[in-house]
């Protein structure tokens, strides 16, 4: 089994008092942080708690200002029913090792989206605090991890 | 958003707009047709906004009566949660000594909202202003959360704000 972590808000996911937590049901806000670009979705392979802080820090680098990080982290265990195909794509973050744990859901259908909506919200839900990405942000420039030149200006000033 | 309130030149001409009542209630209409528009927006953390923008604007142009006016809009859109998350996240953005206390005080009162996602982005805000005097206002903030989840957010702001070992 696999995990994938995704970006998310994590507010959007929380139930709302409307809705009954048993009905099996998500607030449609959710549907927001599962907006699809032709038909596809980003997503990154975290099977390992060292895979997704190394893609958590790699994705902050790709802002402007040091920033939380909202994610979820879900296992791939319903996605193959909902004839869901995951493929590996590079991706564009400032840290190479992370790139290459990134994939695309493609050519997704509006009850594939469901269905992965599903399976987010099975998953964990968490947040990364801007301190704690500022420290991040700056033992991965340190260490070589990230590429400074692949790194906005704002948010290098704001590091130094 | 471009702020249309006209000042006093250095030549010393009158202002157009001469009063702070004035200004207000034009910063205050402006504001509001940034949080009409942005029922259209999908915000994503890291990618800027476009209500995002209109507030840093004002904020950084207008200040703490930016402040008085972003209030009053918030109030009255309070059912708006994605814009008004936004506006928290916004104003732990805003680089500015002269509002930060100020926005530091508006988003302690935020952490009040009947919105629980209101309250969680507040903590944001807060989180992001990276100021202790914020703690006082986390830690009541805790002591009356009544949802698990925003509990959680008020404690993971606490715990970065405060000084690391």
């Amino acid at each position: 089994m696999t995990r994938y972590l995704r970006s998310i808000r994590r507010s959007r996911w929380a139930p709302p008092d409307w809705l009954d937590p048993n009905q099996g049901d998500l607030p449609a806000d959710a549907l927001a942080d599962l907006h699809t670009y032709r038909n596809a979705l980003s997503v990154w392979v975290a099977d390992s708690p060292e895979d997704t802080d190394r893609i958590i820090i790699a994705l902050a680098a790709t802002r402007d200002d040091v920033q939380h990080v909202d994610f979820a982290v879900f296992d791939d265990a319903t996605l193959a029913d909902a004839g869901i195909v995951i493929e590996s794509r590079s991706g564009e973050t400032p840290d190479d090792e992370v790139n290459r744990l990134h994939c695309n859901i493609e050519r997704l259908t509006v009850r594939q989206v469901a269905a992965l909506a599903a399976a987010i919200a099975r998953g964990d839900h968490e947040r990364r605090m801007p301190g704690s990405i500022r420290d991040g942000l700056t033992d991965a420039l340190q260490s070589g991890r990230l590429d400074a030149n692949r790194m906005s200006d704002r948010l290098l000033a704001d590091l130094r | 958003m471009a702020s249309s309130i006209r000042r006093s030149d250095e030549t010393g001409a009158p202002s157009l707009v001469a009063s702070r009542e004035d200004a207000l209630v034009e910063l205050t209409r402006n504001l509001r047709l940034e949080f009409v528009a942005a029922r259209e927006e999908v915000f994503h953390d890291g990618v800027e906004s476009r209500l995002g923008a209109a507030i840093i604007s004002a904020v950084t142009t207008e200040g703490a009566l930016a402040l008085v006016a972003l209030e009053e809009v918030m109030r009255e859109r309070e059912d708006d949660v994605e814009a008004l998350e936004e506006t928290c996240r916004q104003l732990g953005l805003v680089r500015g000594a002269s509002t930060h206390d100020a926005r530091l005080r508006l988003l302690g009162r935020l952490l009040e909202s009947p919105q629980p996602r209101v309250r969680d982005a507040a903590s944001i805000g807060l989180a992001l202003m990276r100021d202790a005097e914020a703690l006082p206002y986390l830690q009541r903030a805790l002591g009356r959360e009544s949802q698990a989840w925003v509990r959680e957010s008020l404690a993971l702001a606490i715990a970065d704000l405060k000084p690391r070992a």
